[in-house]
């Protein structure tokens, strides 16, 4: 897959549960967060949307303004680094899991991928689906390509 | 009062990101980040208006395509 075959592509790693306290996860994992609520509690949804209040809590984090890559392997890395920052530190994995598993929360990994027409799919790191599975986050993913070809859409 | 546009399961076709005036990869792109932010998995059916308002299946307010592009 050529780089130029990439429309867009970036990844989401978020944690949700009614028992989210978002500043704890902020505090384990050292990144602002790109949106965080907890039950109840409002958060700005864009302009035309306004403020809306959140059904469960979530702390989320996405690589979209973050991370200046066409390739959704960087994206991937990047998130894993949140949870293992360095080879030998595994400490904000290991608080996440604890966190996860003693508030019955949910994470999740998101990877979103657009390509051109038939541009290949790209693959889920071996390490990522290891990392993910130790919390253990959901991976999920959102591939798709363009429905017809360039040459096509001009017609 | 706007129309709706799309309220089918899955990724809306070209016709639908034509209509709002944005690409196939941004509209992708915004309900991805939409859905994600409001706690909803890809699987959810989300509900897309000709103004690019986004609800979801019960007509909750989640977001609109143009706020995300």
């Amino acid at each position: 897959m050529t780089r130029s075959e990439t429309r867009k592509t970036f990844a989401t790693f978020r944690v949700s549960g009614d028992a989210l306290d978002p500043d704890r996860v902020t505090r384990i994992l050292r990144h602002v967060p790109t949106v965080a609520y907890a039950k109840g509690q409002q958060y700005f949804a864009g302009d035309r949307t306004g403020y809306l209040t959140g059904k469960t809590g979530v702390w989320l984090f996405s690589t979209r303004n973050v991370v200046a890559s066409e390739a959704l392997h960087d994206h991937l890395s990047y998130i894993v680094g949140l949870l293992v920052p360095e080879r030998q530190n595994i400490t904000p994995l290991m608080e996440m899991r604890a966190l996860v598993a003693r508030k019955g929360l949910r994470a999740q990994l998101s990877a979103f991928w657009h390509g051109a027409h038939g541009a290949k799919h790209p693959s889920m790191p071996k390490g990522v689906s290891e990392v993910m599975k130790l919390l253990p986050a959901e991976i999920e993913t959102d591939f798709a390509t363009d429905e017809i070809a360039p040459e096509r859409q001009r017609a | 009062m706007a129309d709706i546009l799309w309220d089918r399961a899955g990724n809306p076709t070209r016709y639908v990101s034509e209509r709002l005036g944005v690409e196939e990869w941004e509209l992708r792109g915004a309900i991805h980040t939409i859905k994600r932010r409001s706690g909803l998995s890809g699987a959810d059916r989300v509900i897309i208006y000709t103004d690019g308002k986004v609800t979801d299946e019960h007509g909750e307010d989640l977001g609109n395509i143009h706020d995300e592009v």
